[in-house]
């Protein structure tokens, strides 16, 4: 797009011209006196930087700490992931480090005579290290560790966090999100958790579930025996709402209605059972509202309701038979994405989260839906149908700079089917559900699709996936 | 009656439907040998190709002497042309007047005629070499105009905006492009710096060999790391593409901007 051309901005002097070529210069256009060439450079080659990462040292007695190395392999392990997935660094293989840091303390030469040197790290290359010990008392963790720029010689950050025995991985998360924080002054994303429904409890039954991004601590929270689907947190991450398929004691028929579950305090509430489906939950951005789908015997429109579930107000009122399903409000809470087939196929369009300027924003495609906001409100991702399968796409919030994300194939040669994006609330990262391995399991990727890992390792099935905010 | 009327309806249904069938598969058939066999030549876009108005006729223009002399002579053939077509004008009048003497005086003495065909025969020859004089100036003409033709151009402006023209300009152009591409291979940034806003402007110098003479930041983007990178990424362009004769003064003095962002 940008051509070489018009990067090079020539910015001419007069004396170089005239020096050159006088007859060639006509005194009218006499350059700006004084003005230099400049050439303008953009896009640099991306490199993800050398890191050094020695084990951490414990510190204490050994005899009275059994157990020990377990805790230390842990915040080592979680550390060490969180970083890789952040997609900024190597790590240097322990095997090629000069030093040993078994004999070093934690802090650099000159200040502390038996500190480290910053020369024996540079020389391979390593342009951050972070050194860290650890010891216990009782139950007790305590973590101190110190992150360096090898390459200018100071100090990042350094801190010691403390905390009981079981929360080691908490402790490394609140690190690296420290010191991504630090490196970058934006915050990383690795005290985050994650709802969906799954199958994984087995039989036809599908829960709802939340887990740390990283797929770990993984918890129950319903127990409907049915098929609870489309579970959303609150902007405060304390609340979920979600659809489940309940009986009706009265009529002994089936409905979709919307419970409200309140994590801290394990309340469950039924706030949704109007006849046809009470689905599609998404919480206002100021978390006082609910967004939700009702179809009330007719075709699907978006309502918005409080959590006591109450109507407050219609927000779609589509063309006569389409359907308006699948409201996700953008992070400011301005606006609405949603998806409808009031255009034919069903398509992402995004209105005035009072349901006024609907705008079309998926042109190419024949059926593209489930629409999810990035923190910073500037993009949209969503699934798009293609031949015969979904794929992730992201493009900005007005439709243009259209991106792939996936695109990859079982192992029976047919193209899988990834859908259901959401954008991680730091938003460095993508979620989503694919099952390319025969499943469906939740990865995450970068927002151009590079750096795709797999969260969940099973055969089971997950869907629709929800980010929330890191959880302190 | 109605039953065979019935009968009969069937019958023509049945027919109606044979044709309706022959006719769908006629059609199909038609469309895929169509689709087949004389499939449409496929349209080939090509690249667009890039003109400068500007550029392309300075470099012509180098080789040839400078655009107002050639302007000159051009104005001075033009004149010749209106006086030409006046000898034909002549020609068809001292034909036309000699025809009617013949005509006339049958009768007349053969020293008339013999005068009268010499004056012919000089008037012929004069009509002939005022033809060959007129064809001359013609093909002269349209040779000075191809000339021209090949010589001026519109481009030939200086374009607002720019003080240099021409080689000067093909030549920085080209200078420029070179330093641009051999130092963006040499910057590379590390994966947590980028889509930041970030821009440092450095000024270099750089000697007759390309060797960088000094690199200093002139406006740093106050992120340290990545104004170091940028002047890492000047130390690894060293040396830079020779600088052409005509800018290694400015260049070794004054230097130039480099502007990173990204």
């Amino acid at each position: 797009m940008k051509s070489l051309i018009a990067v090079v901005t020539i910015v001419l002097s007069l004396q170089l011209s005239l020096s050159a070529h006088a007859q060639s210069v006509s005194s009218e256009n006499a350059g700006t006196p004084g003005a230099q060439v400049q050439i303008d450079i953009n896009q640099a080659k991306a490199k993800k930087s050398l890191i050094a990462f020695p084990p951490l040292q414990f510190v204490g007695v050994v005899a009275a700490n059994k157990g020990f190395e377990a805790v230390g392999a842990e915040l080592f392990r979680v550390i060490f992931n969180n970083l890789s997935v952040s997609g900024y660094f190597q790590f240097i293989n322990q095997n090629a480090f000069l030093e040993d840091t078994t004999k070093t303390s934690l802090r650099p030469k000159p200040a502390d005579a038996n500190g480290f040197s910053f020369e024996s790290w540079k020389q391979i290359g390593s342009e951050f290290l972070i050194r860290g010990n650890f010891s216990l008392s009782g139950n007790d963790l305590t973590f101190e560790v110190y992150a360096y720029s090898v390459s200018r010689g100071t100090l990042l950050m350094g801190k010691k966090y403390k905390g009981t025995k079981n929360a080691a991985r908490r402790i490394a998360h609140t690190f690296s999100n420290d010191f991504l924080k630090a490196l970058t002054g934006l915050e990383g994303m690795y005290l985050s958790r994650v709802v969906y429904s799954s199958d994984r409890g087995g039989g036809k039954f599908k829960e709802i579930y939340l887990m740390d991004w990283d797929g770990e601590n993984v918890e129950k929270i319903t127990n409907h025996k049915s098929v609870a689907i489309s579970p959303a947190w609150s902007p405060d991450a304390t609340k979920v709402a979600y659809t489940a398929f309940v009986k009706r004691a009265k009529t002994g028929s089936r409905n979709a209605d919307m419970f409200l579950y309140d994590i801290p305090s394990g309340k469950r509430s039924l706030i949704s059972y109007r006849q046809g489906i009470n689905s599609g939950a998404a919480f206002a951005a100021d978390g006082k509202t609910i967004f939700l789908t009702l179809s009330q015997g007719g075709s699907p429109d978006i309502y918005q309701m409080s959590f006591e579930g109450t109507l407050v107000r219609r927000i779609t009122n589509g063309p006569r038979g389409s359907m308006n399903v699948e409201p996700a409000p953008s992070p400011d809470g301005s606006k609405m994405a949603f998806s409808s087939d009031r255009s034919g196929n069903p398509m992402v369009f995004v209105m005035n989260s009072d349901g006024s300027n609907v705008q079309r924003r998926t042109i190419a495609g024949k059926y593209n839906a489930t629409p999810a906001w990035s923190p910073d409100g500037k993009k949209i991702a969503f699934a798009g149908w293609e031949s015969d399968h979904f794929d992730i796409f992201v493009m900005d919030a007005d439709g243009s700079n259209m991106v792939r994300i996936t695109s990859a194939k079982k192992p029976n040669g047919k193209w899988a089917r990834n859908e259901d994006p959401v954008f991680s609330p730091d938003g460095r990262l993508l979620m989503y559900t694919s099952d390319r391995t025969g499943s469906s399991q939740l990865y995450i990727s970068n927002l151009d699709g590079s750096e795709e890992r797999r969260i969940t390792n099973d055969n089971h099935n997950y869907f629709k996936p929800k980010w929330s905010k890191n959880i302190e | 009656m109605s039953l065979v009327s019935k009968l009969d309806s069937n019958k023509q249904f049945k027919r109606y439907v044979q044709y309706s069938v022959a006719a769908h598969v006629a059609v199909f058939l038609f469309f895929t040998v169509k689709t087949a066999f004389f499939t449409e030549e496929p349209i080939i876009f090509e690249q667009a190709v890039r003109v400068d108005m500007v550029a392309l006729p300075d470099k012509v223009m180098s080789e040839l002497p400078p655009a107002p002399q050639s302007a000159a002579p051009e104005k001075k053939p033009e004149p010749p042309k209106p006086p030409t077509p006046q000898p034909q004008q002549e020609k068809v009048t001292a034909k036309k007047e000699p025809l009617p003497k013949k005509t006339t005086d049958p009768d007349a003495i053969n020293l008339d005629k013999t005068k009268n065909k010499q004056k012919d025969a000089l008037a012929k020859l004069k009509q002939m070499e005022a033809l060959a004089a007129i064809e001359e100036q013609i093909e002269n003409d349209k040779k000075k105009k191809a000339q021209e033709a090949v010589r001026s151009y519109k481009g030939n402006v200086l374009s607002a905006g720019t003080a240099l023209t021409g080689v000067n300009k093909m030549q920085a152009d080209n200078y420029l492009s070179e330093v641009f591409s051999h130092v963006k291979l040499n910057w590379s940034l590390p994966e947590y710096l980028r889509k930041r806003n970030l821009q440092t402007t450095v000024n270099i110098r750089v000697d007759a060999s390309g060797l960088v003479l000094s690199k200093d930041i002139v406006k740093s983007s106050g992120n340290p790391v990545f104004d170091d990178g940028v002047l890492a990424a000047v130390e690894r362009s060293s040396p830079f593409p020779r600088p052409p004769e005509k800018f290694e003064k400015i260049f070794a003095v004054q230097g130039f901007l480099f502007r990173f962002s990204e």
